[in-house]
């Protein structure tokens, strides 16, 4: 047994050694090499059960990962299918957001210009049957499985509607289905603009542009752009979204790394059709990497008025090598610095990675290390230490511990369900030509949020009428928001549910203030 | 850069046509070639550079996480201390020292020893070693120039308070035993007490003769402690547990995948100490080769199970050597009790710190009544992790307060001072007499609140109830310091214990343990 893997294991470093011609380093890197194969193979062949071989070399790349920093990871197989399509902006389907509801396949909500929604199917309806198969007791992954495919190749669904007699089938003939980053621009009244972007993929850059030019036509003059949430993506998007908004010759970000074209300065170019825009970015501890470049260079250069809370703090830059099997490593190359000079990235040394990541959850907006202070162009205080720290301090929203109970045993869903099939299509006829009617006068009435009380009340959650108070303006707004996305879709979902977010409104404030910042770019 | 990378994965794949495409082969080729070319690019592309030896043992630690928690990997610095451990030995002068304030200070001497023959001294102050002032020594240092190998020669300057002039010592190294029995004495006229705090190569020696040696001084019936005994090596547990029972007896079993990991283990003739009743007390602590000669002597009603359920290692490790002086522990085998409990505690989907601390919660009394096993007499036994004790007694425990003196270093910096002034006449008074010492001598109740007031001193105001409560305790901590100056380690210990309520507390289970012992 031990002969076994003596053998090859001396005969590759042999040869490795032989004609790699004795470097020092690629001595010491196969003597390495040598022993973890000789650990793995002992344990694929001595373990006291059987091991899959694959596994554990997976376990080992991620165990050399780990000990480098918290971005430098390994993403297997499966997840990179999942992670290429989310930043590649697409993937090949039908189109449709679906769910199990009470064991059956449920379309929430067709994407809009997708296949899904030019044969019509709408939200609310019963996929009964996948090219003649029963859907009973089918998981989401497994509809997942079955309605994605290449394009041009057809899926057939059996469909029921609430309200219709019989059933309907659908021939869909599957396309590329956008995966949006932009999922909300709107007008949040005559002048200004509201646009959220939730990460920097392939197409965020071109999105943000189109969006831009949307609302620039519906008359905006200033713009709210949230970054709350955004954990990032590719560098280059972040330097294009940014370089909207400046004049020529700026230093937006600059990295350092060991390897060649990793020490990179990324200047904006002269394209700069938004230059004297008032911006306020909104950030909050969920705001990570290429966020933090907009929020940072905004900031830095005096540009936009950052407002929200102190940012996740990843400022390191990762390489993304696929590997022969279909996974990948993604390796830090560089550390990325804002204009001032500030490096972002959080301190990570001797902490688990849960620590790393707890402790955002737990970073304290406004503590500032006075040792790492930077000045703005025009020499305002910034300080360094990890993220990017507000212009002024906005809280996140909180519910009560009640709001969430109910929200972990599902109350929400199976009310907003039940109130969909009693109301949903009398809605749809009603409000379908008028959003901005939707958005102003309906409501969720009183006794509907009895409602949601009583179905807590029913799951074992016993109705506590001060929490309830306190959260009644959300949990209507959240049912308002599923009748919005019954209707239309998820971009006036979201819409509906930033009527409730204290912090747009609070955002609102400090225009004066960007618009001052502004000014300094109209006379370039 | 690029270049080298393909070339060199070509090489891999070249090595791997050579051995002819089985399948098992192509897949972990497949797997070295992907991990191979990890490495590579992070030591190419890392932002800064990287310390390849480093990276391949997060590599190695990541691989073995995945398996159990006792599948480990040992680097080499580790793995010096880990051999001389379990050898039972290692080559040096042969002192317990401590620094304090910049000064090296013998603690005690080891029995046998060099320094001991020489007649070093508890207090002494060793003030130079080859000529060098130690001052400003720090304890990693220490062993780095006392220790060498055996018949070297390290010359010593001591100062011994009470005698103006220095001492020169001229010590010739030797082996130095590592003893794992670190207490034998005689509880009262016919109970000995024998604790061991590890299964090495040389502990069923060293059992054997400290129950020789308790037999001629009457022991009829012995308590044996594997509290806090984190285990070793299985052969041990097997012999040890061999002493207590008559041949023929099967006393634990393991199972494994490859040849010789699945195996049997019985007792033989060599039954010397098979009718002596025996009370065994563990606790969480107890882990591994201690929970085999538990749930042996419980499982084959050989003996009384007293304390807290053990910790619930039932995995048996290989270790291999790497070449490099690291080794890896993997596990070949899971071991089984005689009624067929397996010992481990489930681990799947927990963190190597849960798994541990976990054992620091564990509930002694839950059974899981699914994982009902029987003793050779037909007595109910549990499965699940662990061993469950027949009796269930909790630990002693101490106050906050007494914890924060503790861990303040009070208890330390006044046995220090005390020593430094009362050492040299207690030494003269009582050597060669411990029994005198263990009946005459007490820390008076003056001295405990003097501990109090530099606790205070330090920051610690002073609790009442609490050193109140916690009195004796301190009064036998200082006591027992006094007893490892004047005789040494293991008779500190026995100072210790025999005010611990636990050892008092098993006395009262001999009239069963009686019943238990072969009588035949």
């Amino acid at each position: 047994m031990s002969r076994k893997w003596l053998l090859p294991v001396t005969l590759l470093i042999v040869v490795i050694v032989a004609v790699t011609g004795f470097t020092t380093l690629a001595q010491t890197t196969y003597k390495n090499l040598l022993k973890v194969s000789r650990v793995l193979d002992l344990i694929g062949q001595t373990y006291v059960e059987e091991v899959d071989d694959t596994k554990l070399y997976d376990d080992a790349i991620v165990g050399a990962l780990r000990g480098l920093d918290p971005h430098s990871v390994y993403i297997p197989p499966r997840e990179m299918k999942r992670v290429t399509e989310e930043f590649q902006g697409n993937f090949e389907g039908i189109g449709s957001q679906i769910d199990v509801i009470n064991g059956v396949l449920t379309i929430v909500s067709p994407i809009a210009g997708s296949p899904s929604e030019k044969v019509g199917l709408q939200a609310g309806d019963r996929v009964i049957r996948i090219d003649e198969e029963t859907t009973k007791g089918i998981t989401v992954e497994d509809a997942v499985r079955k309605l994605r495919g290449p394009k041009g190749t057809k899926v057939h669904l059996t469909v029921e509607r609430p309200g219709m007699p019989g059933t309907l089938d659908f021939e869909i003939i599957r396309d590329k289905i956008p995966v949006y980053s932009v999922d909300t621009k709107f007008m949040i009244d005559e002048t200004t603009g509201f646009i959220r972007c939730i990460r920097f993929a392939e197409t965020t850059a071109d999105e943000i542009e189109e969006a831009l030019q949307e609302l620039e036509a519906k008359g905006m003059t200033r713009l709210i752009l949230d970054l709350r949430n955004n954990s990032g993506g590719y560098l280059e998007q972040a330097e294009l979204i940014v370089d909207k908004f400046l004049p020529g010759g700026e230093k937006i970000v600059y990295t350092k790394g060991r390897i060649p074209n990793s020490s990179q300065d990324y200047y904006s170019t002269p394209k700069d059709r938004y230059r004297t825009m008032p911006v306020v970015v909104l950030i909050n501890r969920g705001s990570a990497s290429a966020s933090e470049i907009v929020a940072g260079a905004m900031q830095d250069l005096d540009r936009g008025l950052v407002v929200g809370e102190r940012s996740f703090g990843k400022g390191l830059v990762q390489n993304q090598f696929d590997l022969d099997d279909g996974s990948a490593v993604r390796i830090t190359t560089a550390r990325y610095y804002t204009p001032s000079g500030r490096l972002i990235q959080r301190p990570y040394d001797g902490k688990s990675l849960e620590d790393y990541y707890g402790e955002a959850h737990g970073n304290d907006t406004m503590r500032t290390d006075s040792t790492l202070v930077y000045l703005t162009r025009s020499g305002r205080k910034v300080f360094g230490g990890g993220g990017i720290v507000p212009d002024y301090p906005i809280g996140s929203d909180t519910v009560t511990p009640y709001y969430v109970r109910l929200w972990s045993k599902g109350v929400f869903r199976d009310f907003v369900n039940t109130y969909l099939d009693d109301h949903g299509p009398k809605l749809r006829d009603r409000y379908k030509s008028d959003f901005a009617a939707f958005l102003k006068s309906f409501d969720i009435s009183d006794g509907d949020f009895q409602g949601i009380l009583r179905a807590g009340a029913a799951k074992g959650i016993p109705a506590d009428a001060v929490s309830a108070l306190q959260d009644q303006e959300e949990m209507k707004n959240l049912v308002k928001s599923e009748v919005a996305r019954f209707i239309w879709g998820s971009f006036e979902a979201a819409q509906v549910r930033f009527q409730v977010d204290p912090a747009i409104r609070k955002a609102m404030g400090f225009f004066p203030e960007a618009e001052k910042f502004a000014e300094n770019y109209v006379t370039k | 850069m690029k270049k080298r990378t393909v070339w060199t994965l070509g090489l891999l794949l070249a090595g791997f046509v050579a051995f002819g495409f089985t399948d098992l082969a192509q897949n972990s080729y497949r797997n070295i070639v992907k991990l191979s070319r990890v490495v590579d690019l992070v030591t190419q592309t890392y932002v800064e550079e990287v310390d390849s030896e480093k990276l391949i043992e997060d590599a190695i630690v990541g691989a073995l996480k995945g398996l159990d928690p006792h599948s480990v990997y040992i680097p080499p610095k580790e793995m010096k201390a880990v051999k001389e451990e379990f050898q039972g030995n290692f080559e040096g002068i042969g002192i317990q020292f401590e620094v304090v304030n910049g000064i090296l200070t013998v603690v005690t001497p080891i029995p046998g020893t060099p320094s001991d023959r020489l007649g070093i001294l508890a207090g002494d102050k060793i003030v130079k070693i080859d000529g060098v002032p130690t001052k400003g020594i720090t304890t990693e240092e220490v062993p780095k120039k006392l220790r060498g190998p055996k018949g070297t020669t390290v010359h010593v300057t001591i100062e011994r308070p009470g005698i103006s002039d220095l001492l020169e010592f001229d010590i010739v190294r030797d082996k130095i035993p590592i003893l794992s029995v670190d207490a034998k004495f005689m509880l009262d006229d016919k109970t000995g007490f024998l604790r061991f705090n590890r299964f090495a190569e040389t502990t069923a020696d060293e059992v054997e003769q400290a129950l020789r040696e308790l037999e001629a001084q009457g022991m009829q019936q012995l308590v044996l402690d594997l509290r806090n005994n984190g285990g070793g090596y299985l052969e041990q547990a097997h012999v040890i547990a061999d002493k207590f029972l008559a041949g023929g007896r099967m006393i634990v079993y393991t199972k494994g995948r490859i040849p010789n990991s699945s195996r049997e283990y019985y007792s033989t003739q060599k039954s010397s100490y098979r009718k002596l009743p025996i009370v065994v007390l563990v606790n969480r602590g107890s882990a591994s080769a201690s929970e085999i000669v538990a749930g042996a002597l419980q499982d084959l009603d050989r003996a009384v199970i007293v304390g807290e359920r053990s910790f619930g290692k039932g995995l048996v490790q290989s270790q291999y050597e790497l070449g490099d002086g690291s080794a890896v522990r993997v596990t070949t085998a899971r071991y089984y009790t005689p009624s067929g409990r397996l010992i481990q505690r489930p681990y799947d989907g927990k963190s190597a710190e849960e798994y541990y601390v976990e054992a620091r919660h564990n509930d002694t009394l839950h059974t899981d009544s699914s994982k009902v096993y029987l003793t050779s007499r037909g007595r109910v036994v549990y499965g699940g992790g662990g061993i469950v004790p027949d009796y269930h007694v909790d630990s002693d425990t101490v106050s906050a307060y007494y914890a924060k003196l503790w861990s303040k270093g009070v208890f330390r910096d006044y046995t220090n001072q005390y020593l430094e002034k009362n050492g040299p006449a207690l030494r003269d008074r009582y050597k060669g007499k411990m029994n005198e010492f263990l009946a005459g001598f007490d820390v008076s109740d003056d001295d405990w609140r003097a501990i109090l007031r530099m606790g205070t001193e330090q920051g610690l105001p002073e609790d009442l109830a609490a050193s109140l409560r916690d009195k004796d305790n301190m009064k036998n901590l200082v006591k027992a310091e006094v007893a490892r100056y004047v005789f040494g380690s293991i008779e500190a210990s026995q100072v210790r214990l025999a005010s611990d309520t636990v050892v008092r507390g098993a006395l009262k289970y001999f009239d069963e343990a009686r019943k238990f012992a072969d009588t035949k």
